[in-house]
C-alpha cells in the first residue's frame, strides 16, 4: 500500500488572497439560480409528459428504469429551485420505483400530484401543497400495503 | 446560522476550473449557474462519461461535481477509471458525488471508486459551497492499494464540523446545551471507573 499527499491544486486556489466572502458567493450563486426558474419550470413540464408517454403503453424494465431517471431529475431540479413539495412528489415515485413497486397507478397518482403542485394557484398556497403531498403520501401508503 | 459556516470567510475560485457532469442538459446548465454565482472562474459541462473522460485528458480540471446515474453511461466507472488511471494530477482532482437516490449500497460504491464526498440532491448554493470548504480543510491522506486508489476510507465519522448544520438524520447539533441531570459526585464517578471484584457464587 501506498499513502500519498496529493498536491491539490484547489486546496492552493482557495487559499490564494482575494476572492469574495461566503455570503457574497452565496447571494451571487441564488442569485443566478433564480435566473433558471422559468426554464427549470418547463423543463419540469417536459418531464413529467416523457413520464406520461413511458408508462402509456406498457411498463417494461427499461421503461420504468427511465421513468425512474425523470423522477429524478425532477426531484434533484425542483429541490434546487426551492419547489420543495414538487421536489418531493417527484422523490416519491424515484423511491417508489426503486423499491420495486412500479404499477402504473402509483405512476398515475404521481403525475397527478406534481401537475397539481405545479399549478400556479398553488405557488402562494403552502397549506394547499402540503395537502397535495400529504394525500399523495397517503395513496403512497395503501399502494404499498397492497 | 448558515450550512457553509461563516459568512464573512473569503472564498477564492477565481482560478478554480470545475467539471461539472450531470445526465442532462437542464441539470448541467442549473449547476454551472450555482458555480459561477459561486465564483467558479471556467466550468466544463459533460453528460457523459466519454465527454468528461475527454475533457480531463484536454483540461486541466481542479473539481469534479458528477451525478453517477448518467443516462448512457456509469459516471461510478468513470471516477474509477480515472483514479486507476494514477496521470497526475488528474487521478488525484477532488471528486464530489451528487445523487437523487443514496441508497447505503450507492454510498459504498461511491467510497469504494475513489469519491471525496457524497451529496443527496436536491443541490443548492448552500451545500456545494460547504463541500467546496470541506475539501479544502480535508485531511485525509491518498492510498493506492493496487485495485483501488483515492482517499483513506478508513476515517471516523465525526459528523459536520463545528458551527455546521448537517443534512442527515442522525447529525446532532455540535453545541452542548445545559445539563439536563446534576453532575455525579465523586464516589459515582469512582463507582463507575473503579475496576471491582466480583464475588460468583
Amino acid at each position: 500500500m501506498r499513502t500519498f499527499r496529493p498536491a491539490t491544486r484547489l486546496v492552493r486556489i482557495m487559499a490564494e488572497p482575494g476572492g469574495i466572502s461566503v455570503a457574497q458567493a452565496l447571494k451571487q450563486a441564488d442569485h443566478a439560480l433564480e435566473s433558471t426558474r422559468e426554464g427549470c419550470l418547463a423543463e419540469i413540464d417536459l418531464k413529467v409528459e416523457q413520464v406520461v408517454e413511458l408508462a402509456a403503453a406498457g411498463l417494461s424494465e427499461t421503461k420504468l428504469a427511465a421513468i425512474r431517471q425523470r423522477a429524478g431529475e425532477i426531484f434533484g431540479e425542483a429541490g434546487a429551485a426551492g419547489l420543495t413539495e414538487l421536489s418531493a412528489a417527484a422523490h416519491s415515485l424515484s423511491r417508489l420505483l426503486s423499491a420495486g413497486f412500479g404499477s402504473p397507478a402509483a405512476i398515475a397518482v404521481h403525475v397527478d400530484a406534481v401537475r397539481a403542485l405545479r399549478r400556479p394557484e398553488l405557488s402562494g398556497d403552502q397549506a394547499a401543497r402540503a395537502e397535495v403531498l400529504r394525500q399523495l403520501r397517503n395513496v403512497v401508503d395503501r399502494l404499498q400495503a397492497a | 446560522m448558515s450550512a457553509a459556516g461563516n459568512l464573512n470567510a473569503k472564498i477564492n475560485l477565481r482560478h478554480a476550473s470545475v467539471l461539472l457532469v450531470e445526465s442532462n442538459q437542464h441539470a448541467v446548465d442549473t449547476l454551472a449557474q450555482i458555480m459561477t454565482g459561486l465564483g467558479v472562474g471556467e466550468v466544463h459541462r459533460a453528460m457523459s462519461a466519454e465527454e468528461a473522460d475527454n475533457i480531463v485528458r484536454n483540461k486541466s480540471v481542479d473539481l469534479i461535481i458528477i451525478e453517477p446515474s448518467l443516462r448512457d453511461s456509469d459516471g461510478f466507472a468513470f471516477i474509477k477509471e480515472l483514479r486507476l488511471s494514477r496521470r497526475e494530477p488528474a487521478c488525484s482532482v477532488p471528486v464530489i458525488i451528487i445523487s437523487s437516490l443514496v441508497h447505503p449500497s450507492d454510498v459504498s460504491r461511491a467510497r469504494d471508486t475513489g469519491a471525496n464526498f457524497v451529496v443527496a440532491k436536491p443541490i443548492t448554493p448552500n451545500i456545494l459551497i460547504q463541500r467546496v470548504l470541506w475539501i479544502g480543510r480535508d485531511k485525509r491522506p491518498f492510498v493506492d492499494v493496487g485495485h483501488y486508489v483515492g482517499p483513506d476510507r478508513r476515517f471516523k465519522v465525526e459528523g459536520p464540523p463545528p458551527n455546521m448544520n448537517g443534512r442527515r438524520s442522525t447529525d446532532v447539533d455540535s453545541r452542548l446545551g445545559d445539563a439536563s441531570a446534576p453532575n455525579m459526585s465523586q464516589n459515582e464517578i469512582d463507582g463507575f471507573i473503579r475496576p471491582q471484584r466480583v464475588s460468583l457464587d
